[in-house]
């Protein structure tokens, strides 16, 4: 999935001490406990039900497993799922 | 987050369902069209709930015009839909404003009249004073010059000395103070003897004009004349005099004071804790949540009373009930201790009971002990004071 300019782009955030989450588009996951999941920098939802999210990144796709999820607030940067979360996982 | 919620609740907020085949699809559509989201929940494989700002819903038709779903409301939260409701019921809003009115009206009178720091005056007749320059239950409180009142009440008012009127609220404050009389002195031109105010033993006397009747040394009685204003001298007609002199005489006062050999201190740590409670008719409600949490403490009672008016007077109270923390302490006192301190609180008794420039010149102290472990302690205070008073010659009587 890494083009020339992503490289480039490492490059430069690792020489400069940048943070790479902003240079390299990628997405924040703050996990807390298992009940709730804070995803910064998303790029859409892909699947939603209660058992199983799939949100898409940059990285690809994460995938959340557990019960009782529900999307306590969605906006074009973050999304924020609580519930009791069972798996945490990427999808390439 | 609280703060989100409370903002959320005051712009309106509603619950809606949607029904749909793609409803990922209906949300990524919706927050790319910047509409806020939250609390989204899949009920089933069709069908989800969510919450949405009031704009957010309207911006919602476009995007349900793109994809094949149905948005049905199911609930509408928040200020506006709350107000919406509310201007419904005209009467209510009517009745309202018309309570907040009156009320507003109703506090621009005086209701009670409160007069404070009257001692030998009555209350009532200062109140009564106070009607007839207009300061009364029911007067217009813009109309009331209380600066005007005040010297108003000073002038009609001898006894008063100085005279302060607040407005707090609905009721007036009538603080004033009265004028300390001084005794009746009689006039140097007209004749008078003194006289003992006191029984004593003269010590010192002192004529000036007048004289004497008794000498130092002499027992005497309340009344007995000191000092005569009739002169009797042998060869020379009969003067009479306005006598004049200083009598010091020794005085006795007892006083007794009991004293528990068991010294009980309370002395408050400065914590404070207050109880509110309402009385309605015999029944009192509490009103504060929290009952007293100190183990020892002293309490203090306040109670408001709504307005008195003629002989009604509202049957609810507020009252207060202020709680100190005390630390309570016991200590046995030795007899002699306990002695020292009867003995002092007798004399500070005693300083308080007497007039001016008294002189206590001796004491003397008996004690005995009683039940329950309290002593009785008698005090015998010798004082010298001038025990002369003024008594005007009846001449008419002396005529006769």
């Amino acid at each position: 999935m890494e083009t020339r300019g992503d490289l480039i782009k490492k490059g430069i955030a690792d020489l400069l001490e940048l943070p790479r989450d902003i240079v390299l588009d990628l997405p924040k996951i703050t996990l807390l406990g298992n009940l709730q999941l804070y995803i910064e920098n998303h790029k859409g939802i892909i699947e939603y039900s209660t058992s199983l999210v799939r949100v898409n990144t940059k990285t690809g796709i994460l995938v959340v497993t557990g019960s009782c999820l529900t999307i306590r607030t969605i906006v074009v940067e973050e999304i924020i799922i609580v519930g009791s979360i069972d798996r945490v996982e990427f999808l390439q | 987050m609280l703060a989100v919620r409370i903002w959320n609740y005051l712009k309106g907020y509603v619950i809606i369902k949607v029904e749909g085949i793609n409803l990922e699809r209906f949300i990524n559509l919706a927050i790319t069209n910047n509409i806020y989201f939250w609390d989204i929940e899949r009920v089933n494989f069709t069908t989800l709930k969510a919450r949405v700002s009031l704009k957010g819903y309207k911006h919602l038709r476009s995007i349900r015009k793109r994809i094949n779903c149905m948005v049905s409301i199911l609930e509408k939260r928040g200020c506006p839909f709350l107000l919406h409701r509310i201007f419904k019921r005209k009467a209510l809003v009517a009745g309202g404003i018309t309570a907040v009115l009156i009320m507003y009206f109703l506090t621009s009178f005086v209701w009670v009249v409160e007069v404070q720091g009257n001692e030998r005056i009555p209350g009532e007749r200062i109140v009564r004073e106070l009607k007839a320059f207009g300061l009364k239950p029911g007067a217009f409180k813009p109309f009331i010059d209380t600066r005007e009142v005040e010297t108003k009440l000073l002038i009609e008012m001898d006894q008063l000395v100085w005279v302060g009127i607040n407005i707090l609220g609905t009721r007036a404050v009538v603080d004033i103070v009265e004028r300390t009389e001084a005794p009746p002195l009689i006039d140097k031109s007209v004749p008078c003897n003194i006289v003992a105010k006191k029984d004593g033993i003269i010590n010192n006397i002192y004529v000036y004009q007048g004289q004497a009747a008794v000498k130092s040394g002499d027992t005497i009685k309340v009344g007995q004349v000191l000092i005569n204003g009739v002169v009797e001298e042998p060869g020379k007609p009969i003067r009479v005099v306005h006598a004049m002199g200083r009598v010091e005489a020794r005085t006795w006062y007892q006083l007794t004071e009991e004293q528990n050999l068991r010294l009980v201190t309370r002395e408050r740590t400065g914590q404070m804790q207050r109880g509110v409670f309402i009385r309605v008719g015999g029944n009192t409600f509490r009103f504060s949540r929290k009952k007293c949490a100190f183990q020892n403490y002293d309490t203090e009672t306040e109670t408001r009373r709504l307005i008195e008016w003629r002989n009604i007077t509202a049957p609810v109270e507020l009252i207060i009930e202020k709680y100190y923390e005390v630390i309570v302490e016991e200590e046995f006192l030795p007899v002699a201790a306990a002695v020292d301190r009867a003995v002092k609180k007798t004399a500070q008794r005693l300083t308080g009971m007497l007039p001016q420039e008294v002189e206590i010149t001796d004491r003397r102290v008996k004690y005995i002990e009683t039940e329950n472990q309290t002593i009785r302690v008698d005090v015998i205070f010798e004082t010298l004071e001038d025990i002369g008073l003024e008594e005007r010659i009846n001449i008419n009587h002396r005529e006769d």
